[in-house]
C-alpha cells in the first residue's frame, strides 16, 4: 500500500514515461492481516503489504499489458517499455475504441479507521473469546480472522484520476465437537460490527445441535437454507450468467432466457454497489462509475453487468463491473443483493412438515451450466425437521439440482438478510434465508 | 543479497526468534492468449519480494514486503515478531520444530527452449496455428489458446544455515473449443504443464496415441461438435473407465488433498476442509484395491510439482503413500511431521514471496499397471469411458465426491458404441479406489500438470503434477441424477 499521494506520483510517472497514444495505469494495493486458528490454537498469523502496478498501453489498436510490484524509477520505466513492446507484437483489436473518460463518482463510505488499525493482538482477543464459548463444552475451534485495507488508484490518458481506500473485516469459525461441527461468520467494512462473542455463541450452539447425526435417505425434501447456504445457491447463476460477455456471445443460460420467467416471481436479484450492506465501492478497476443493475426482477431475467470493453464492443452501457486480474481484467457482479421477504427462519422451520435445515455448503460446482445444475455437500450443521420441529442432526448430504428449479420453488423468504460469502468467496452478497418446497438430494456421507 | 539476508536473520534472533527464515522470490509470468484466431492478450507480470517467517515462544509469525532494503526488511522482521507474539496468546502448546542441518545448494530446472528467451512472434505463431485447429469444425464458435510460462528465482536462508538458490521454469498449454448448436453449448479442452521449456509443446505424446498438440486440437474441435448431437449420459451403476486426464484430477482431489497432513490435523478445517485419512489409519487402512499404488515424488523429470528444495529447505524426495491398497503416509512439513513423530518429506511450499509456506502436493502419482486402454475396453461388457474434467465437488473430509466430465463413450461388449454428453459419476473415496481392477501401462502413463491447485487463506495456487494412466473402477454410480 502506498497511500493516495504516492499512488498519484507513481501513476503520473507512468503517464509521463509512455509514448503510447493511449495509456491506462492502475495501482492495486493491500495491507492484509490474517490470523488463522485450528484446534483452539493460532497456527498462522500474517501481515503483508503489497502493491501492484498494471500498465495498459495502446498503439494504434494494439494493446500491451505489463505488471510490476516495484516502483523505483527504473522499474516504472521498465514496465512501461514492456507494455509498449508487447503492444507492438499484439494484433489490432478492432473492438477497442478508447479508455473510459473522466467521471464524477458517487461518494460511498467504505473505509473505517477501526478496521485499518485493528492489531494482531486484538484479533487474538476475538479468537480467545470464541474459544471460551467452546471450552465450556470441550469443543475445539477453527477459523480465520481478517482485517485488511485495500487501495486502488487509476489514471488514464482520457482523464480518469480515481483513488479509493477501503477496509473490511471477516471473522469465521467452525466449532468441532466429538460427532459434529457448527459454524458462524460475520463480514463487514467496519470491524466494530464484528461481534466475536455472538459468532462464538452461534457456532457453539449449532455444534451442540449437530452432535449425534443420523443418516437420512436420499430423495426430495423441502429445505430451509440459511444465508450461508444461499450464497452457494446464488454463486452459479451469477458466475455463469450475470456477466455481459457470455450473454453477448450466446454462451450462458441468460442468453437463451433474457426477458423470460426463469425463477419464481418472489425472487429479485440486483447488483447495487452503493448498498452499504455490501462491500460497496464507487468505481470499478477501469475507473468507470458503478451502477445499480437489475438482474432478476420478480423471477424474470432482465439484465447483466458489463465492463467497459464488453460494453463498447456490443454497444451497451458500461455498468462499472470490471474486476482486477493480473493478466487482464474481467467482468463480474460484486455487490449482489437478493430481495427479502417477510418470513423468518423460525417460521420456515414451523411450516416444514418433513425437510432439512441446511447451514452451509462445501466445494460446490456446476456439472450442467445450461440448466445451472449445482452439486455440493452440506457441512457444519444439517438438521432434520418434522412437523415444524428440528428432530435431530443429519449426516451430511449431497445436493444435485437445478438452481433455476430451486429458485422457482421458494415459498418463504426471510426479512432478515446477511452479508455473505459463498464457500469459495467467489461473490459477496447480501442474502436472506429461503424455504424451498422441493430439493433433490443425491448422495450422503458417513459423518 | 546473502549478506543482507544474514543481517535480517540476526535481527530476528536479536528480537527473540528461536528460528527464522528469509525467502526471496523473483517471479516472471508471460501469458499469451489467443481467442478465435486473434491475439486476445499478451501480458507480462513481474513480482519480487521477501517473505520472513519467525518463531517466537513456539508460535509462528510472518510478514512480507516488496522493498528489499535493510530498513524495510528490518521493519518487516519486527512485524513478523509482533504477529508471532500475538499468536502465542492463543496456543494450546508450543510448536516443536526439530532442528535440521543447514544446506547450501543450487538447483535449476532443465530446459531446452526458455519461452522468456524466445522470439514472441514465434510463440504467437505456434499458438495461432493451434487455435486454427480448434476451429476446423464449423460448429466451433469460440476457440481459446493460452500459453502458461513462469520463471522463478528463489533464495532461501534460515537461522539453521540454509542458503539455497533455485531457478525454476514452467511451460504449459491450455486449449479449448466451444461448439454451439442444436440448442446446446459443449466445450472440449485440454491442458497440461511441465517444469521445462517450450520444447514440451512441440513434441508428439506417446501417452496420447502419439498425437501432437495440433492433432489434439483438431480432435477437440470435432468432439465438441459431436457432443452437440450426442445422447445424454444415462443414470446407471457399473464399470467406469477414466482417461488419464480425468484420473489425474481424481488423484488430485481424492488422494492428493486428503494426504496433506496440515489438513488432516485441522489447519484447513474452516475453509478447504479436513480429511478422512486420520493418523490412526496410517499403515492400518485399505485406501484402495491391491492394484492401487500411489507415491509422491518431487524429483520426477518434467513433473510440474518437481523442484530442488521446498520452502523450508527440505530436499525434494519420493515417498510411498499407498502400497497395494494400504494407506502408508502423508505429505508433510517440518511442523506437521513432528506431530506424528516423523520428519518432513519436503512438501512445504508457498505461492510467491508474500504467502506462508504450507503443506502442498508435489507430484502425486498412481503407479501404472500392465494393461492398455484398448485391452481394458475390450475386457468390459458394459460401462462408460469418461475423459476430461468438467466439474468436481467433494465433501469436507474428501469422502463423498461428484465429478463431471466433458466427454464419454458407452462401452458394450468391449466396443465403444456411442458418444455421450454431460457424463458424471459419484462415489465414496475408499469404495471408488477399492473398485480399481485395471490400470493401463507405462506407455499410457503421463505426469499431468495442474497449474492451479487452490488452498489456504489467502488462497494460494500451487503447481502440481499427477502421474496417471487410464484405469477401470467397478460398481460406480454414473449420470448427473445420481
Amino acid at each position: 500500500m502506498l497511500g493516495k499521494e504516492k499512488c498519484s506520483e507513481v501513476l503520473k510517472k507512468v503517464i509521463e514515461y509512455s509514448t503510447a497514444e493511449k495509456i491506462e495505469a492502475k495501482l492495486v494495493g493491500e495491507n492484509f492481516n490474517l490470523t488463522r486458528f485450528a484446534n483452539s490454537t493460532i497456527h498462522q498469523n500474517m501481515n503483508r503489504v503489497l502493491s501492484e502496478l498494471q500498465v495498459r498501453v495502446v498503439i494504434g489498436k494494439r494493446i500491451g499489458v505489463a505488471t510490476t510490484n516495484n516502483f523505483d524509477d527504473e522499474s516504472i520505466r521498465k514496465v512501461v517499455d514492456k507494455a509498449m513492446l508487447l503492444a507492438k507484437v499484439a494484433e489490432e483489436n478492432h473492438d477497442f475504441e478508447t479508455f473510459p473518460e473522466a467521471n464524477e463518482y458517487q461518494e460511498t463510505k467504505n473505509f473505517y479507521k477501526e478496521t485499518a488499525e485493528y492489531s494482531a493482538d486484538q484479533r487474538a482477543v476475538d479468537i480467545a473469546r470464541i474459544t471460551e464459548h467452546a471450552d465450556k463444552y470441550g469443543f475445539s475451534v477453527f477459523g480465520a480472522h481478517i482485517t485488511t485495507q485495500d487501495e486502488i488508484a487509476i489514471m488514464n490518458s482520457e482523464g480518469v484520476d480515481a483513488y479509493d481506500l477501503s477496509t473490511y473485516a471477516y471473522l469465521r469459525t467452525v466449532v468441532e465437537g466429538p460427532q459434529g461441527t457448527g459454524y458462524a461468520d460475520m463480514l463487514d467494512r467496519n470491524v466494530a460490527n464484528i461481534n466475536a462473542d455472538a459468532i462464538g455463541r452461534e457456532a457453539v450452539e449449532r455444534c451442540q445441535m449437530a452432535q449425534n447425526p443420523q443418516p437420512l435417505e436420499t430423495g426430495e425434501y423441502e429445505v430451509v437454507f440459511l444465508p450461508y447456504a444461499v450464497a452457494d445457491i446464488i454463486r452459479f447463476p451469477a458466475y455463469i450468467g450475470f456477466g455481459g460477455q457470455p450473454f453477448e456471445e450466446g454462451r450462458s443460460y441468460m442468453a437463451k432466457k433474457m426477458g423470460q420467467q426463469i425463477m419464481g416471481d418472489n425472487i429479485s436479484i440486483w447488483d447495487d454497489p452503493f448498498d452499504v450492506n455490501t462491500l460497496n465501492n464507487p468505481f470499478d478497476v477501469e475507473g468507470v462509475p458503478k451502477k445499480k443493475v437489475d438482474i432478476i426482477e420478480s423471477g424474470v431475467a432482465t439484465g447483466v453487468v458489463y465492463d467497459y470493453s464488453t460494453a463498447t464492443k456490443y454497444k451497451k452501457e458500461a455498468t462499472g463491473h470490471s474486476v482486477y486480474r493480473r493478466g487482464g481484467n474481467y467482468e463480474a457482479p460484486a455487490n449482489l443483493v437478493m430481495a427479502c421477504g417477510d418470513s423468518s427462519v423460525e417460521e420456515m422451520i414451523r411450516n416444514t412438515k418433513k425437510g432439512l435445515l441446511v447451514t452451509r455448503f462445501h466445494y460446490t460446482h456446476c456439472p450442467e451450466p445450461g440448466e445451472v445444475v449445482m452439486t455440493g455437500t452440506t457441512r457444519d450443521g444439517l438438521f432434520y425437521i418434522e412437523n415444524g420441529e428440528i428432530k435431530h442432526s443429519v449426516m451430511n448430504m449431497r445436493l444435485t439440482d437445478s438452481v433455476l428449479r430451486m429458485l422457482s420453488n421458494v415459498d418463504m423468504i426471510s426479512k432478515e438478510r446477511k452479508l455473505q460469502r459463498d464457500w469459495w468467496s467467489t461473490f459477496t452478497s447480501f442474502l436472506p434465508a429461503i424455504h424451498v418446497t422441493n430439493v433433490k438430494w443425491t448422495g450422503s456421507t458417513s459423518f | 543479497m546473502q549478506d543482507l539476508f544474514q543481517r535480517v536473520l540476526e535481527k530476528a534472533q536479536s528480537l527473540g526468534a528461536s528460528y527464522a527464515d528469509v525467502r526471496l522470490v523473483d517471479r516472471q509470468k508471460q501469458p499469451i492468449i489467443i481467442k478465435n484466431g486473434k491475439i486476445d492478450s499478451i501480458s507480462s507480470t513481474e513480482s519480487k519480494g521477501v517473505g520472513i517467517r519467525v518463531m517466537v515462544n513456539g508460535a509462528w509469525g510472518f510478514s512480507a514486503c516488496a522493498e528489499i532494503t535493510e530498513k524495510d526488511l528490518f521493519a518487516t522482521v519486527e512485524k513478523a515478531i509482533a504477529t508471532a507474539k500475538a499468536s502465542a496468546r492463543v496456543q494450546a502448546k508450543p510448536i516443536d520444530l526439530k532442528p535440521i542441518e543447514g544446506i547450501k545448494d543450487n538447483y535449476k530446472t532443465k530446459r531446452e527452449k526458455d519461452p522468456f528467451e524466445m522470439d514472441l512472434e514465434e510463440q504467437v505463431g505456434f499458438l495461432k496455428s493451434l487455435d486454427d485447429q480448434l476451429r476446423t469444425n464449423i460448429d466451433v464458435k469460440n476457440s481459446f489458446t493460452r500459453l502458461h510460462a513462469i520463471k522463478q528465482h528463489k533464495l532461501f536462508m534460515s537461522t539453521e544455515g540454509h542458503e539455497i538458490e533455485q531457478d525454476l521454469l514452467e511451460t504449459g498449454i491450455g486449449i479449448a473449443a466451444t461448439a454451439i448448436g442444436n440448442g446446446d453449448v459443449q466445450r472440449r479442452q485440454y491442458q497440461d504443464s511441465v517444469t521445462g521449456g517450450f520444447e514440451f509443446l512441440e513434441e508428439t505424446y506417446s501417452f496420447s496415441e502419439n498425437r501432437n498438440l495440433h492433432e489434439i486440437a483438431s480432435d477437440l474441435s470435432d468432439e465438441a461438435s459431436a457432443l452437440l448431437r450426442a445422447d445424454t449420459c444415462p443414470i446407471l451403476e457399473g464399470n467406469l473407465i477414466l482417461g488419464g486426464e480425468q484420473l489425474a484430477l481424481q488423484i488430485h482431489e481424492s488422494c492428493g488433498h486428503p494426504i496433506e497432513l496440515d489438513r488432516v490435523l485441522g489447519y484447513e478445517a474452516s475453509f478447504a476442509g479436513t480429511s478422512f485419512l486420520t493418523p490412526e489409519k496410517q499403515s492400518n487402512f485399505m485406501y484402495g484395491s491391491e492394484e492401487v499404488n500411489i507415491f509422491i515424488d518431487a524429483t520426477l523429470p518434467r513433473g510440474l510439482g518437481s523442484f530442488g528444495y521446498d520452502d523450508e529447505g527440505v530436499k525434494a524426495q519420493r515417498t510411498q503413500i499407498v502400497k497395494e491398497g494400504l494407506f502408508m503416509d502423508y505429505l508433510t512439513s517440518r511442523e506437521t511431521a513432528s506431530m506424528i513423530g516423523q520428519e518432513s518429506n519436503g512438501t512445504c511450499l508457498a505461492e510467491g514471496f508474500s504467502n506462508l509456506p504450507m503443506v502442498r502436493m508435489t507430484n502425486v502419482n498412481l503407479e501404472h499397471g500392465d494393461w492398455t486402454l484398448e485391452e481394458i475396453i475390450k475386457d468390459t461388457d458394459h460401462g462408460i469411458f469418461m475423459e476430461a474434467p468438467k466439474s468436481w465437488s467433494l465433501d469436507d473430509k474428501r469422502l463423498n465426491f461428484h465429478f463431471g466430465s466433458e466427454l464419454a463413450y458407452e462401452i458394450v461388449d468391449g466396443e465403444r458404441i456411442r458418444m455421450l454428453k454431460n457424463p458424471a459419476y459419484t462415489d465414496m473415496t475408499p469404495h471408488f479406489w477399492g473398485g480399481c481392477d485395471a490400470i493401463a501401462n507405462e506407455d499410457e502413463w503421463h505426469v499431468w500438470g495442474l497449474p492451479s491447485c487452490a488452498k489456504g487463506e489467502p488462497v494460494q495456487l500451487a503447481h502440481v503434477g499427477h502421474g496417471a494412466a487410464p484405469a477401470r473402477f467397478k460398481d460406480i454410480k454414473m449420470g448427473v441424477g445420481h
